[in-house]
């Protein structure tokens, strides 16, 4: 999970880059099963969640997609707060 | 037939009736499904049985010993489809269980309107002649062993026509080797045979087996050390046939089994698939297996061996296939990955770097400047890697300048000396490649495994076979079953109808020896 310091201007452009570059790699990633973005916009604060089928699928990706978000957080030009992994130890998604 | 007859006398029923009761040959009338419809006095002084025993019965229940009842099936089968006989020697069992020897002329006679034939056979007892040197001389020995040996040899070849017609039906090897253990049982009149193939790492397998007394023990796929104590453990060594009668006296597992199940007596005999030794069939008996035992099943072996090789051929291929697919699968599988995590990954980084410098270019023209440079690395790795894939799918150099150089390229790019011996002929393009890929995989290998400081490429034409042979001087002890790595270069040789061998004893380095046909 990124967490991102953002700004509307800076909010739309990271959402393109995300959408329209990052994304379509990410799909065709071993394992990688999806990616949730939440934010909030009074606090000027965006989180990023990727999910991964497991750890090791999370270990193959993880220094180009790191890569890949480093650079289109400073193209968009957010700031980086922090990376985290988390266990996803509940999941009940209704569409 | 009627300018013969002197005036007066009729051939005619009561005449047969005369000449079948005074006559001292046997004659015997069959239908054809072997049931004796006349039995004459000279059959009944022969064998002790009467006509009201043997009359409307099967010959096989009475007179044709079970040995030959088979053979006895097979020649009415054959009278009555061609109407043609010929003479035949056989034997009858008398009633008191003791063996005639007799030669029979046969002759199909026409049945009463609308009903079926006859066949008419006289015989001569021969069993008790004191001078057979008429019949010496046209079987050149004693006639009984002769017989004996020309039934035996008829048995053995209806027994691997059997299994060369299982063979050509494109029967699976496991029923192809379960038909030359019940075969060789039966050929060889033992309790029990098996079929078992050598696994290269001092056990063997059952693929085939065949027990007339429902034995649990050595079932199908079933696996058990070779060692001096079994027969089929000695034949590994000798490559000739082994025999054990005493399994009393020999130490281990197998033969106290052998013990428990009540076999005294086994013989094994090897199967030889291609000039190698692939492994053996083995015989069990409760009695003591007959001294000629070992050359019977010495031949028979020799002989189905070939049969043996044709399905393993049929086996190997199929599995030969099966990978062939799997590989090109996983090779495909394996260039979408590179291309995925490398200049794909690379090209979208490249993507943002000119987003970033663009917005850059205003306000922070420096960083701009840094972003551009960072861009321009990113493509310059991007190419060398889509460079990198294009050449591992098919070497330009190869094409171009041919074997010779593209090795030198390959070699150069990796961490050993390469040294390369190779005449500077082209060669045809597929020949050329697949020499390519086996060349480079095993160089690959000798880099990945081998520890190896230098390996040696040598490539020799000889007539119509291209000659490589790729060695190196590091640890040896490859081993063909591991991996797909050996098996891989082994299938692509033999697709072009090569061969492919592996030499390698442990620290003495490894040689991968090819041979490619020029006219395919």
């Amino acid at each position: 999970m990124h967490t991102l310091q953002t700004s509307d201007e800076v909010h739309d452009r990271g959402l393109e880059l995300v959408r329209d570059q990052i994304l379509p790699w990410l799909r065709d990633s071993t394992g990688f099963r999806g990616l949730i973005r939440l934010d909030n916009r009074s606090a000027g604060r965006t989180l990023v969640v990727t999910l991964w089928a497991d750890e090791d699928a999370l270990r193959a990706s993880a220094e180009a997609a790191e890569r890949l978000t480093a650079l289109a957080t400073d193209t968009s030009g957010a700031t980086r707060e922090g990376l985290e992994e988390f266990d996803v130890t509940f999941f009940d998604l209704q569409v | 037939m009627a300018e013969t007859e002197t005036p007066g006398f009729v051939l005619g029923d009561e005449f047969a009736k005369v000449l079948t009761e005074t006559t001292k040959s046997l004659i015997c009338v069959l239908d054809r499904h072997g049931r004796i419809l006349f039995f004459n006095d000279a059959c009944e002084r022969a064998t002790g049985f009467s006509r009201n025993e043997v009359l409307g019965r099967d010959a096989r229940e009475f007179v044709i010993p079970p040995e030959e009842a088979d053979a006895f099936g097979e020649v009415l089968a054959y009278i009555w489809k061609t109407g043609h006989s010929s003479p035949q020697v056989g034997h009858w069992a008398a009633k008191d269980g003791g063996r005639r020897l007799i030669a029979w002329s046969n002759k199909l006679m026409e049945g009463a309107q609308g009903e079926d034939s006859y066949l008419v056979t006289t015989g001569i007892d021969l069993t008790n002649r004191a001078s057979l040197a008429e019949e010496e001389r046209a079987l050149g020995g004693d006639p009984e062993a002769k017989l004996a040996e020309v039934g035996q040899l008829a048995q053995e070849q209806r027994a691997l026509r059997r299994i060369a017609t299982l063979v050509a039906s494109e029967a699976t090897p496991e029923r192809v080797f379960t038909a030359v253990s019940e075969e060789s049982a039966r050929v060889l009149e033992v309790n029990a045979s098996a079929v078992l193939r050598y696994e290269g790492d001092d056990t063997v397998t059952i693929v085939g087996r065949y027990d007339r007394d429902g034995i649990d023990a050595f079932q199908l796929g079933s696996r058990f050390p070779v060692d001096q104590n079994t027969t089929v453990g000695r034949v590994l060594y000798s490559h000739v046939p082994e025999r054990i009668d005493d399994f009393a006296s020999l130490p281990g597992d197998l033969p106290k089994l052998m013990l428990r199940i009540g076999y005294r007596s086994t013989v094994s005999a090897p199967i030889d698939v291609a000039g190698i030794l692939w492994g053996a069939i083995t015989i069990a008996s409760v009695d003591i297996l007959a001294a000629e035992s070992e050359a019977r099943l010495g031949a028979f072996a020799e002989l189905a061996s070939l049969a043996v090789a044709s399905a393993q051929a049929r086996d190997d291929l199929r599995s030969s296939r099966a990978r062939i697919v799997r590989a090109g699968d996983d090779q495909r599988r394996k260039l979408e990955r590179n291309l995925h995590d490398g200049a794909q990954q690379r090209l979208v980084s490249l993507a943002l770097q000119l987003r970033l410098a663009k917005a850059q270019l205003k306000t922070n023209p420096e960083g701009a400047a840094t972003s551009l440079q960072a861009a321009t690395d990113e493509l310059d790795l991007a190419l060398e890697e889509l460079r990198e894939l294009a050449r591992g799918l098919h070497p330009g150099a190869l094409t171009q300048h041919g074997l010779p150089n593209a090795v030198a390229v390959l070699g150069g790019r990796l961490p050993i000396d390469v040294q390369i011996d190779a005449p500077e002929d082209r060669f045809p393009d597929n020949v050329e490649a697949t020499a390519y890929y086996i060349i480079s995989e095993a160089l690959t290998n000798v880099v990945k495994h081998a520890r190896a400081n230098c390996a040696n490429v040598k490539i020799r034409r000889d007539g119509d076979i291209l000659r490589l042979q790729v060695t190196d001087d590091g640890r040896g002890g490859a081993d063909p079953a591991a991996g797909s790595g050996i098996l891989g270069l082994r299938d692509r040789a033999e697709a072009s109808g090569g061969t492919l061998f592996v030499v390698s004893p442990p620290s003495k380095g490894t040689t991968v020896t090819a041979q490619l046909p020029l006219d395919v």
